[in-house]
């Protein structure tokens, strides 16, 4: 399954840009500390809102769920994209929808990675996992190598 | 696909096509009318020119009803069947629209805009917060 990433996590551009296109059955939301968070209940009723089933998890808590065909795997941080390819299962690849790290250089349109997360994404390049920014269903996705410019990540 | 036209005031129009250009991406095929600065009568004329454009079908969002850019559309309805005017767009209304356009035919369309955009007034409590 591919693993999609964005800083709001569960939000519009999701809810009714990617929701739409792709159809999936199911969202599964990958961050700390779900689906315990207050938030996780407004998700919850966001999704069935757009008739989709959601399901929260923290995969440092607990073991993500099995992939099903008609998911879609969402995170809001690099660190558990590396979780996953730690514990499993592996995604195919990591789609950055959005990434809006504070006072970071804009790479592309809302990727704007802090240093700290450049690395963290290289290092999942560097491990064999295709990494991959594509803000809409309709956009191509653009290697995270082009945008890096086929320069490691320096030190912040 | 339904095409469709935004007929609101000051730049209200814009301003959607803004927001739902950073929430759904492609918006291309939604047009926008403002009644900005135009006497009644450029805007009548400005509103036929517009919804003539829109041909066989489509859906005309203004804001409200009674205003002068609803006055003004619902002058041109008799003379294009086709056209669906919806009064009270908000955005969800739009992004419903932008999610159907391409599957459902305009009568079907509409329904769901209606259904979507009324749903989305309401009061939001904690923990929906």
């Amino acid at each position: 399954m591919d693993l999609y990433l964005d800083d709001r996590l569960l939000h519009g551009r999701i809810l009714h840009g990617w929701v739409p296109a792709l159809r999936p059955r199911r969202i599964v939301l990958l961050a700390r500390g779900l689906p315990g968070r207050a938030e996780f209940a407004s998700y919850a009723e966001a999704a069935a809102e757009v008739d989709t089933a959601l399901h929260g998890c923290d995969p440092w808590a607990a073991p993500p769920p099995a992939p099903a065909a008609g998911d879609f795997w969402l995170t809001d941080a690099p660190a558990a994209a590396a979780r996953l390819l730690a514990i499993g299962p592996l995604p195919a690849r990591l789609l950055i929808i959005g990434l809006r790290d504070p006072e970071s250089p804009v790479l592309a349109a809302d990727f704007a990675p802090s240093g700290e997360n450049r690395r963290a994404l290289a290092a999942l390049a560097a491990q064999g996992l295709a990494v991959l920014v594509q803000r809409f269903p309709g956009e191509t996705a653009t290697p995270l190598a082009a945008l890096l410019g086929g320069r490691a990540p320096e030190a912040d | 696909m339904v095409p469709a036209l935004i007929v609101c005031h000051g730049r209200l129009g814009e301003a959607y096509l803004e927001a739902l250009a950073g929430i759904y991406g492609d918006v291309a095929g939604i047009g926008v009318l403002s009644n900005s600065g135009l006497s009644a009568v450029a805007l009548d004329a400005a509103v036929a020119a517009r919804m003539a454009e829109l041909g066989d079908t489509g859906i005309v969002f203004t804001d409200y009803f009674g205003g002068s850019c609803a006055t003004a559309c619902l002058a041109q309805l008799a003379a294009r069947p086709g056209l669906h005017l919806i009064s009270g767009v908000n955005l969800p209304t739009l992004l419903y629209y932008l999610a159907h356009r391409h599957e459902l035919a305009a009568a079907a369309l509409v329904r769901g805009i209606i259904h979507r955009g009324q749903n989305a007034i309401r009061e939001l409590t904690p923990p929906s917060l």
